[in-house]
């Protein structure tokens, strides 16, 4: 497992990624394994995330949308 | 969906720091999302049931009432299903504080085990996890759920379905009950500075109790079911909500005790009383007796009145002094009953003040008892009436600008040095939002933005719960056993309180009798026994006739100090200005000098109109009546309801809504709603709108807390006493004075004021002292006693040890130091502390040559043999020293004596001005009697400060009070002390300002224009002068040849 952190490109369905780019490859989500999200920093610049752990066409990875927008945190190889 | 959905595990801020929302903010939020229900599970206790059932009322809701408590170390969710099972949970919350408090209030309250479960009648136990659910369900435990949760944390689906599999595995159902800490998304980040308080963490420090996201609000429905897919759950909710029925509002009022016929036994009792009667108010007083009784039987009352009655009965019975006081004074019942000592007919006191048939809840009927035997009383109480049917009232401290500024700032990362200094820029009192105080906050912190977040985050804490304290008297009476109502838990002391305030308890239908202590009543009590064993006088107080001239001569020369209520410098001030004459009088002194009047400014007006030096008039005819006697100003509350009941035509009950509004102004809705209906009221009562308006605006400046008439007459009562016994009986009366110590004068003051009144006081002495403060012959020649002081009045001497001195003197004297050192065991600091306070004078005359024999004393166990003067066969002791072997010593000198004075008794046998007084003489300081003898010239009616003599006076002094109430808007009063007397200083905001620094010291010489109301006299401030600073080049022994050298900014002493 490799954590990333890398800006990526998500196509969404009902607000729920069905595909993910990432350094020019594709990734088709097949399963959306689990949510989750997260909220920090309320006093300050806040940090609003919405994790999604996914069984795609390459793999098991993991994204999450937030303030900087779709952002790939990890990805099982 | 259309069923009874409700979330059935949802903490309030009455989790005390672990929820963020009120039950009625709960409760909005629940119907917002569509629910049918809401169930309340706060943390080991139920301490927002009643709001939650009144919140539920109101928005149409079902209420479920629960609790959170740990068993095997997990949380558990217990559900009354019904008033039965309600009380199983008090019994079983009431067990685990008990133990908690056994246990030393260690840690977390302690886990209840599986057996507490099974045993639990009439209650749901939801559960989180699969683990407890086996242990529950494998021993017996009927009625368990398993507790569907998500709270998008990773992980959460997995364990949902967890939870489905064990709840078929067991058979046991499962609910969709995600945990609820506040009620919408936005207030997540109060709760989660709430938690970083709760843990003494920082928003920066991770901590794992911390909340990761803004999960845990309440949710709709289909919000709830998108991210738990399970109807079958939703299904089992709506089952078991269903199933509970719980209700602690009944509607009517539950007497703590049942007399059969109770309207009929308080009728013959007042009736008894009536007829005994021979005063010239008869007539009215059979009118106001039937009003009352038909009123108190209306309500259901008799039995109150007759329990409050039997308590002040026992009271009386075991000469415990009480007096009742508050609205209660209002009623002839009460009156007639011996419950209260004004009688109310004579005094025109409104009974509908204290109860009238609209009235929302019950009346409070508050008795003080002697402080020192009040917990007589309560013990007597708890056995009268059954430990399990009497506890005390919880008081919920909320959070108020200064706590939730500094909570906050804490939280925020703040030093607490930093975060302290931030609480203390905002008045204490006050009513306005806190962002109101941001220039100040921004002197603190710089304007950084984090400050904004301080401002936002207080302001989100205020009002709400921080923790649970204990009602200053408030008992708990109930006919049933309290957990019908509520768990007990205990103070810190051992005291047992409900987990209710005296506002939910009202709303229970229960009584809350307050049983306070007040000082000044045990010091009558003492005093009078004095006068009985030193006079052979047995006075009844009862008796006395409240008319004596020389006592209120007493109070009109300003010479209050240790009289209850009118001690204070403010209030001496506005005796000399007032002088009252009578009763009535003094019924308006003891309320004029109050927040209401004062922020108000009525009280000049008052004194001004009462010297004759502005007319007496009414907005309108229809005030006269109400405000005559006042001269045309407000100070009771009784007079804002008359003036909303008669003005405005409000009924009784909307009446003392607006009275309780006016008086509180923290609802500034509510405020503004009622200056609407007010005006209205008034003007379709014939009364122009501006007149109405001026009207409305008077009343309205009666804010703060006024006190009612009838309260002011009861404490007027006290003030008459003690001023009488002070008058007549000085020496009795102060050494019960210093005893209970009632007022907010020092020891050192006290004595002053006893030979100001011509009475000796003597130092503590093993010979003489007693226990207690205590009247001695030995010294007087005449009639009048001097004060012996007691050995427990130096430093050290326990009240124990004293005793054990006493009795063992009664024995046989004590023959040397050493005898009585070893007779009584007395340890090293006992024996410093007697030594150097001079106790041992008439043994040891010389106290440096006492000091040295009890500091070299050393004990030898009887059993031990007679240690070896020889050290060298035991050199880690030195050898023993005989009495012939006492060196020669110097006696003490005047100024060492009042070092070992002030440090062991606290106050010295003289006052320390008087070392001092050839010196300050020299450079021209008087004294302060000096200022008495400048009166002025003709008072000016425009200053109400009292005549401006046009002298200014240089005195010096101790100083014995420094106050600068929020009343007196920046206004510094220091009362400075010397040998002679003592004087209120005034020091304007601009030289307290320039001063700041000299008048935090203890002592000080001040200058200024010296102003005059009768035997009053003030000091308006222009220069001071540290007291130490202008003889610090003078050694004590010196004083003789004085020596001064004197700088000051600005000015010099002597220029």
């Amino acid at each position: 497992m490799h954590l990333y952190l890398e800006p990526i490109d998500v196509h969404t369905q009902q607000e729920l990624p069905i595909t993910v780019c990432w350094r020019g490859r594709l990734f088709d989500v097949e399963r959306i394994l689990e949510t989750w999200s997260s909220r920090h920093a309320w006093w300050g610049r806040e940090d609003i995330r919405t994790y999604y752990l996914m069984m795609t066409s390459r793999g098991v990875i993991e994204i999450y949308s937030g303030t900087d927008g779709w952002m790939l945190s990890r990805v099982w190889d | 969906m259309n069923v009874m959905f409700g979330s059935l595990r949802t903490r309030s801020h009455y989790s005390f720091l672990q929820g963020a929302s009120s039950p009625w903010e709960l409760a909005a939020r629940a119907r917002d999302c569509g629910h049918q229900a809401l169930g309340l599970c706060d943390r080991y206790g139920v301490y927002g049931a009643v709001q939650l059932q009144r919140a539920c009322h109101h928005y149409h809701l079902r209420s479920v009432i629960g609790a959170q408590i740990l068993v095997c170390h997990q949380w558990v969710n217990i559900v009354a299903r019904t008033n039965a099972g309600y009380a199983a949970l008090n019994r079983l919350l009431t067990r685990l504080h008990q133990q908690h408090y056994l246990d030393g209030r260690q840690g977390e309250l302690p886990s209840a085990d599986i057996e507490d479960i099974r045993s639990i009648e009439e209650c749901t136990v939801i559960v989180p996890g699969p683990d407890i659910a086996r242990q529950l369900h494998h021993n017996g435990c009927r009625d368990v759920y398993l507790a569907l949760d998500h709270q998008q944390r990773p992980g959460d689906h997995r364990r949902a379905h967890r939870i489905i599999e064990a709840g078929r595995e067991l058979n046991i159902p499962v609910v969709l009950a995600p945990e609820v800490c506040y009620a919408t998304a936005n207030d997540y980040a109060t709760y989660d500075l709430m938690t970083c308080v709760r843990l003494g963490t920082t928003i920066f420090d991770p901590h794992p109790e911390r909340p990761v996201n803004d999960a845990q609000h309440l949710r709709s429905i289909d919000d709830w079911l998108a991210l738990l897919p399970f109807p079958d759950a939703v299904q089992s909710t709506e089952e078991l909500i269903g199933r509970t029925s719980v209700d602690l509002l009944p509607g009517y009022v539950s007497a703590p005790s049942s007399v059969s016929d109770a309207d009929h036994h308080l009728r013959a009792l007042c009736m008894e009383a009536y007829s005994a009667y021979v005063g010239p108010y008869r007539e009215q007083y059979h009118q106001q007796l039937y009003h009352e009784l038909r009123i108190i039987q209306d309500l259901g009352l008799s039995d109150f009145f007759l329990t409050v009655k039997e308590i002040v009965d026992e009271a009386q019975r075991r000469r415990i002094r009480y007096s009742g006081r508050g609205s209660a004074a209002n009623s002839l019942v009460a009156y007639l009953l011996g419950i209260t000592h004004v009688c109310p007919i004579e005094h025109h006191l409104l009974f509908e003040r204290f109860l009238h048939r609209g009235r929302k809840g019950m009346p409070d009927i508050d008795v003080d008892f002697d402080a020192e035997r009040r917990q007589e009383m309560i013990e007597w109480m708890e056995a009268r009436y059954g430990r399990d049917h009497t506890s005390m009232t919880a008081t919920l401290i909320t959070y108020r600008h200064r706590m939730a500024v500094q909570d906050c700032a804490k939280a925020l990362g703040w030093p607490v040095a930093i975060a302290h200094q931030l609480s203390k820029v905002i008045p204490g009192y006050t009513n306005r939002p806190i962002a109101h105080y941001r220039s100040a906050l921004t002197a603190v912190t710089g304007n950084i933005p984090l400050l904004d977040v301080l401002i936002r985050s207080a302001q989100e804490l205020m009002d709400r719960p921080r923790h649970l304290g204990l009602h200053s008297g408030g008992m708990l009476l109930t006919a049933r056993s309290l957990d019908h109502y509520t768990p007990v838990q205990y103070s810190a002391n051992g005291v047992s309180v409900v987990q209710f305030n005296k506002d939910d308890i009202e709303a229970m239908g229960l009584i809350k009798f307050d049983v306070l202590g007040l000082r000044m009543l045990a010091c009558i009590s003492e005093a009078l026994e004095h006068i009985e064993r030193h006079h052979g006088m047995q006075i009844n107080t009862e008796t006395l006739t409240l008319d004596d001239p020389a006592v209120y001569d007493l109070m009109c020369s300003s010479r209050t100090i240790g009289v209850f209520q009118v001690e204070s410098q403010g209030q001496m001030h506005v005796l000399a200005q007032h002088q009252p004459t009578c009763f009535r009088d003094l019924v308006i002194e003891v309320a004029i000098f109050r927040p209401g009047p004062l922020q108000s400014g009525m009280v000049h007006p008052y004194i001004r109109r009462r010297k004759g030096l502005e007319p007496v008039t009414y907005l309108h005819p229809d005030l006269r009546p109400i405000l005559e006697d006042t001269l045309g100003i407000v100070l009771f509350q009784e007079q804002v309801l008359e003036i909303a009941h008669h003005v405005a035509g409000m009924p009784l009950e909307e009446a003392d809504d607006f009275r309780d509004v006016i008086s509180k102004q923290r609802n500034l809705q509510a405020l503004e709603d009622m200056h609407h209906r007010f005006v209205q009221g008034a003007q379709r009562r014939g009364i122009a709108e501006d007149t109405a308006e001026a009207i409305f605006e008077m009343v309205a400046h009666f804010v703060g807390y006024g006190f009612c008439k009838s309260h002011a007459a009861a404490f007027a009562r006290t003030v008459y006493l003690s001023a009488w016994l002070k008058h007549y009986y000085p020496a009795a009366y102060m050494a019960a004075f210093m005893q209970h110590r009632p007022g907010m004068y020092n020891l050192l003051t006290l004595e002053q004021e006893a030979r100001r009144c011509g009475v000796e006081v003597l130092p503590p002495c093993v010979v003489n002292s007693g226990v207690r403060y205590e009247l001695t012959h030995d010294r007087t020649h005449d009639h009048t006693p001097a004060i012996r002081k007691p050995l427990t009045s130096i430093r050290g001497i326990t009240e124990a040890r004293a005793a054990e001195i006493v009795l063992e003197r009664s024995r046989m004297p004590f023959a040397s130091i050493e005898d009585l050192v070893q007779r009584i065991g007395l340890r090293q600091p006992e024996r410093d502390a007697l030594a150097m306070s001079g106790a041992l004078h008439l043994i040891e005359d010389n106290r440096r040559t006492a000091m040295w024999r009890a500091g070299s004393y050393q004990r030898r166990p009887p059993e031990q043999p007679q240690l070896d003067l020889d050290t060298t066969s035991r050199p880690h002791l030195l050898p023993h020293l005989l009495p012939h072997s006492l060196p020669e010593l110097p006696v003490v000198t005047a100024s060492e004596q009042l070092a070992y004075d002030y440090r062991m008794q606290g106050a010295p046998g003289y006052h320390p001005m008087a070392l001092y007084r050839r010196h300050l003489q020299s450079i021209e300081v008087r004294t302060i009697h000096t200022a008495s003898a400048f009166t002025g010239a003709q008072h000016h009616p425009s200053d109400i400060r009292g005549n401006d003599t046009g002298v200014d006076l240089t005195v010096a002094g101790v100083v014995i009070l420094r106050q600068s109430p929020p009343t007196a808007h920046g206004v510094l009063f220091v009362t400075l002390e010397d040998e002679t007397g003592y004087i209120q200083c005034v020091v304007q905001p601009q030289e307290r300002q320039y001063f700041l620094q000299q008048l935090r010291q203890p002592a000080l010489i001040v200058r200024g224009r010296v102003y005059a109301s009768a035997s009053w006299r003030g000091l308006v401030v222009r220069d001071v002068w540290i007291l130490h600073h202008v003889l610090r080049t003078v050694k004590i022994s010196d004083l003789m040849v004085p020596t001064l050298s004197l700088h000051h900014a600005s000015t010099s002493l002597t220029g």
